[in-house]
């Protein structure tokens, strides 16, 4: 159980994440769970050029993920698990391996078809939908941009939408 | 149409403008936009049509260290010129905020700064005048940022959709790494010298505000250097009172 943070947000690797959560969990490993970047060497090397040393970031796909989770959550030191999308992690939660985590919402801007419910988060019907699958195993939902920021249940997020 | 070299030059002269219509929605993306508009307009002569698809695609989102941004500004201006689809580009885009930002971040505000300020206090501290102390800070300072933004943009160029390989323990990593050492050596001088200035004079009322400014920097110091360097410079404003104290008792 190494993996520490199991992160929604669609910038990925990026300062908030590093800096405002790695620095404060001591993470020392990334795991960057997506199908298309998982394939992709230049965007792999563009996410991971701004990891601060000795820390790592590895690009899986879903099934990759899911085939090989019991090592990622092995591994010696700190991890947080980052997906682009609800997507991602909902898959991970249908195959069984979210029971009793905690999962954090991050950031899903404004985009066509998404409803703000969040400065940081807007969320889709697909989306929502997806969350309620992840809240099913997961222990908790919550949206939070970072550490110090308040966190915000799924149910809150959920019922503004509706 | 292949830009020229007069249109990349007018293209890094743009990147110093890039902050100027910064929003919360598209943070730096106009600016990258604007000052990409001279490739654009070469790369697209004579196809409005076009060019007006590739400015609208390149006004969305973007946020980076402003030196560092004119290497997104070349970057995807190599792009558009080798004809890149535009959701690659789109792709591209998204996948670069992160890096320049924090890169740009670690080693501008985080080492560079702090230590051209340092040394500008140093040069206060030596007996420069005021005007001489902020022209030494002005001019160091600025020599690396134009050296920044220059490289960062050559190297977009250059790079196009690889530029990521680069980034990673690229120079300016590796000098920001080295340049944290020097930050603390010249706060702990500049501490030392103000606390030898300190137990020269004897006139309480100059040597608290000398010792708030020094405690001051050392914070702000610390502020920057979050780890090791706060408790180095904890230590060293200890060090600084400590002298300032027996210096006191001695005079």
């Amino acid at each position: 159980m190494t993996l520490v943070l199991f992160r929604i947000d669609e910038r990925l690797l990026h300062g908030q994440v590093i800096v405002g959560w790695g620095m404060r969990l001591g993470i020392n490993y990334y795991v960057v769970v997506g199908d298309g970047l998982a394939e992709s060497d230049w965007e792999q090397d563009l996410y991971s050029a701004g990891l601060p040393e000795r820390t790592t970031a590895d690009f899986v796909s879903v099934s990759q993920a899911i085939e090989s989770f019991e090592d990622l959550d092995a591994r010696p030191g700190r991890g947080a698990l980052l997906t682009r999308g609800t997507g991602e992690m909902r898959a991970l939660a249908e195959a069984g391996l979210l029971a009793g985590r905690r999962i954090n919402l991050g950031g899903l801007h404004a985009s066509e078809g998404r409803r703000r419910v969040l400065t940081y988060v807007c969320l889709t019907r697909t989306e929502e939908e997806d969350l309620k699958v992840i809240a099913e195993t997961a222990s908790r939902v919550t949206a939070r941009d970072l550490p110090a920021g308040r966190e915000v249940e799924l149910r809150d997020l959920v019922d503004v939408v509706d | 149409m292949m830009p020229l070299r007069s249109d990349r030059l007018a293209a890094w002269a743009r990147t110093f403008a890039v902050q100027g219509s910064w929003n919360y929605s598209t943070l730096v993306g106009t600016g990258i936009a604007y000052a990409m508009l001279p490739l654009l307009r070469r790369i697209y002569a004579g196809d409005p049509v076009r060019l007006r698809e590739a400015v609208e695609r390149s006004m969305g989102a973007f946020n980076g260290h402003p030196y560092l941004c004119a290497m997104a500004v070349s970057a995807l201006g190599r792009l558009e010129q080798d004809g890149t689809d535009p959701e690659k580009i789109e792709k591209f885009r998204t996948a670069l905020r992160g890096p320049l930002g924090t890169v740009g971040d670690r080693a501008v505000w985080a080492q560079w700064r702090p230590a051209c300020l340092l040394v500008g206090i140093l040069a206060f501290v030596l007996g420069a005048g005021p005007i001489w102390s902020a022209a030494i800070f002005l001019v160091l300072y600025n020599a690396g940022h134009f050296l920044i933004r220059t490289w960062a943009f050559l190297t977009g160029w250059e790079a196009g959709l690889s530029v990521g390989r680069l980034l990673k323990g690229v120079w300016l990593e590796r000098w920001s790494g080295r340049l944290w050492p020097l930050n603390l050596l010249l706060m702990g001088v500049v501490a030392v010298l103000l606390a030898a200035r300190l137990m020269a004079g004897h006139v309480a009322a100059v040597s608290s505000i000398a010792v708030l400014g020094l405690g001051s920097v050392t914070a702000l110091a610390a502020f920057r250097f979050p780890r090791q360097g706060g408790h180095m410079a904890a230590v060293l404003l200890m060090l600084a009172a400590v002298l300032w104290f027996v210096g006191g008792l001695l005079g």
